[in-house]
């Protein structure tokens, strides 16, 4: 559970959600999202497409709220919700890998074991503090990746350099982020790794 | 322990495949890597997972998108269920605590005598256009009075209740609406759910559950309520105010805000200044055309009005003009002041190549797509392999195509809006396609917008307001293949791969196969892409601009 995340509140949320209440619906569901989402994302090779499993994974926790025990915690049981979907997803479209396909499925294997170390926090969130301490080119590099949707090419033509430059400026610009949401997380747990 | 010159080693490897540099060999060597050693393993893995956190930032959704999202489909699925005891049920609580709202000056509701009047909306053979006048008085439709012994309320008509009256219009499907005196109320034609014009007054509607891709519409000047199932009021006098009495309606304002107001919720629009002119039942001839400034963004852009013979002028002002020649002149036919009307397997295409067009909008990461249209019946039918009927695009016959902008798919000739777009991650036909959830099958004057932006977003406007779309990997394939719908969707890669040579098309493909030439039918009003997605204000202008 995330730091500021009253256990007794969530009890309690869960309560009035099982008694139709639809506004404590909506809060459990708007606390939740982004662990949920996070979660997903990790796991997806295509990242569009964590928000419209989230969306499948709350509407089953929707209609199954009534058997939930609302003395355990919230979101352990969200979690395997989503993670069920999330195996029904990939089930769906499992395929036996070759070529650059083996290369992305050992990737995806390796990712899920990291992100199973990561545990359950809105990682996005975190992020967030994370980027706005990058600075410079690699900021500018994330920026025109990420968030104007520039290819790696158009970005390399902007800059000058090789598309391969601009990659290798990227790992060491998520490198540095992931140094920095290690720290972040540690300061959550409390030191704790 | 790992050598850390490995792991920079396998890092280096996987910005080259990111940069999609990675050859064979390097390839091998990666994967080699991820499985022998397990320090490679952790810094590919982190990094990857540091790119998916990215991505996911920048696709920018937040809590609300999914609360909402759970919300509508949970109540598209319940209102079902609900509705079994919906009537009685609101009719035993009408007589405890009546909920109507007035507003404004909106006229109150006056006991009279009923009309009850049930019509059928919808298309297809389980729900033909018909209308049975059952009781009236104090009623009058198309301005003629309505007589005690029933008749007809058809789709076009406008039925008018006195200050003293009210009638009750009960739709084929269950649905009923109960008017109040002092209303008036046109009955517009299945868009593709029913679909009502509030002039002004006050309307209660008790909707039985639509179909999740034909929501039922009331408009009026000051915005749109747009439900899939639900029991609300809605009144219009001064502003229109809407008040939910279970379900969730989605209250839209003039200028495209729209928010969802659920059960005992209260939502008002019209209280700034409201939209000038209701849209128009049937196309209105423009006398004096004078375009936005806005139309000037477009990379080609061709106007309809007042075209005369064979050949269409580009009046962008970006790069060569790509003019347009009918592909067969016998199956056009123009119309002074309105458009050009297309029918058979007629259409327009450029003689040039539309390398303008492919070179902006691969440059750019970004495409838009506004037309005027008025689809008529014809596009409403055919045989699977004629669809989707196509509108605008860049293409190279059936197989191969940069963009293309159609109607209907092959297993949904409903009218739907579909967008086929070439891109790093596509098939060279552009699938998977990104439609309306809704069918817009009414035969009348609209604007179409389609854009997508650099981050892949896609969203498609009607008649300048946000509509729900969905992904369709496969189109013979409907069931299993649909994304969820949403008020945009993100496809993946970048714009490109577009082949060389390819002409625009309008109206048709300009080859076609023993099939046909996927022709569209309708009046075309204007037509134009952008190389840029303009902001939601100049969507919402163009499509004032295109419906003058």
């Amino acid at each position: 559970m995330d730091a500021g995340t009253d256990p007794s509140d969530e009890t309690a949320l869960v309560l009035r959600a099982q008694r139709g209440d639809q506004l404590a619906l909506d809060a459990l569901i708007r606390a939740n999202q982004g662990k949920v989402r996070t979660f997903l994302a990790m796991r997806l090779h295509d990242v569009s497409l964590a928000d419209d499993l989230a969306q499948d994974a709350f509407v089953i926790v929707c209609d199954r709220l009534h058997t939930f025990d609302p003395a355990l915690p919230f979101f352990p049981w969200v979690r395997g919700i989503a993670h069920n979907v999330l195996r029904h997803h990939l089930r769906r479209r499992q395929a036996a890998p070759t070529g650059p396909e083996a290369l992305a499925a050992l990737i995806d294997g390796a990712v899920e074991e990291r992100a199973e170390r990561l545990g359950d926090h809105d990682h996005v969130e975190l992020l967030r503090h994370c980027l706005g301490r990058l600075e410079g080119l690699p900021a500018s590099t994330v920026r025109a990746h990420y968030f104007d949707g520039r290819s790696l090419a158009e970005v390399a033509a902007d800059q000058g350099r090789s598309a391969k430059a601009v990659g290798v400026m990227l790992v060491r610009a998520r490198s540095w982020l992931r140094d920095c949401l290690a720290m972040r997380l540690r300061a959550i747990a409390g030191g704790t790794p | 322990m790992s050598d850390p010159a490995r792991v920079q080693r396998a890092l280096d490897l996987k910005a080259a495949l990111d940069a999609g540099a990675l050859d064979e060999a390097g390839r091998l060597e990666l994967e080699r890597a991820l499985r022998e050693d397990p320090g490679c393993r952790a810094a590919v893995a982190d990094d990857a997972l540091l790119d998916r956190l990215l991505h996911l930032h920048a696709l920018g959704a937040d809590g609300e998108d999914v609360v909402r999202g759970v919300r509508l489909r949970r109540e598209a699925d319940a209102d079902g269920v609900r509705f079994v005891a919906a009537v009685r049920t609101r009719r035993a609580r009408r007589r405890r605590r009546r909920t109507a709202l007035v507003v404004g000056a909106m006229v109150a509701m006056a006991a009279g005598l009923a009309a009850a009047i049930v019509l059928g909306l919808g298309r297809g053979e389980e729900r033909r256009a018909a209308a049975i006048l059952v009781a009236a008085a104090s009623s009058s439709i198309d301005g003629a009075a309505v007589t005690a012994g029933g008749g007809d309320l058809a789709i076009g008509s406008t039925l008018t209740t006195a200050a003293s009256g009210s009638a009750e219009v009960r739709l084929a499907d269950g649905s009923t609406i109960t008017v109040a005196g002092g209303t008036r109320l046109r009955l517009d034609a299945p868009a593709p759910g029913p679909a009502l014009w509030l002039d002004h007054g006050q309307i209660t509607c008790d909707v039985r559950p639509q179909e999740r891709d034909r929501p039922f519409v009331v408009a009026s000047t000051f915005g749109r309520a747009t439900v899939v199932g639900t029991r609300f009021d809605l009144a219009v006098a001064d502003t229109m105010v809407l008040e939910v009495a279970s379900g969730v309606v989605r209250l839209t304002d003039g200028a495209g805000a729209g928010r969802d107001v659920a059960a005992g919720g209260r939502g008002e629009v019209g209280t700034g200044a409201p939209s000038p002119q209701p849209p128009p039942a049937v196309p209105l001839p423009s006398a004096v055309w004078t375009p936005s400034a806005v139309w000037g963004e477009a990379i080609v852009r061709y106007e309809f009005r007042d075209g005369a013979g064979d050949r269409v002028a580009d009046q962008s002002t970006r790069g060569a003009p790509l003019d347009l020649r009918v592909t067969r002149p016998g199956t056009v036919r123009w119309l002074p002041g309105t458009g050009l009307a297309l029918s058979g397997m007629g259409g327009l295409a450029s003689a040039a190549p539309a390398a303008k067009v492919a070179d902006a909008c691969q440059a750019s990461g970004e495409i838009a797509v506004v037309v005027g249209i008025t689809p008529d019946a014809a596009t409403l039918s055919g045989t699977p392999k004629d669809y989707p009927k196509r509108i605008v695009g860049v293409t190279a016959g059936l197989d191969e195509r940069g963009f293309v902008l159609g109607q209907g798919l092959f297993n949904d000739p409903s009218g739907l809006f579909d967008l086929r777009l070439r891109t790093m991650a596509s098939t060279a036909k552009g699938k998977p396609s990104v439609v309306t959830v809704a069918a817009h099958a009414a035969p009348r004057r609209m604007t179409v917008a389609v854009t997508r932006d650099r981050t892949g977003r896609c969203a498609f406007l009607v008649d300048g307001e946000p509509v729900a779309v969905q992904t369709v990997a496969d189109d013979t394939d409907a069931r299993t293949s649909r994304s969820p719908p949403a008020e945009t969707v993100v496809t993946a890669g970048a714009i490109g791969r577009w082949g060389a040579g390819m002409p625009l098309i309008v109206g048709a493909e300009l080859a076609g196969d023993a099939s046909g030439t996927r022709a569209w039918s309708g009046v075309l009003h204007v037509v134009a892409v952008f190389s840029r997605v303009p902001t939601a204000a100049k969507l919402r202008e163009l499509h004032r601009d295109a419906m003058r």
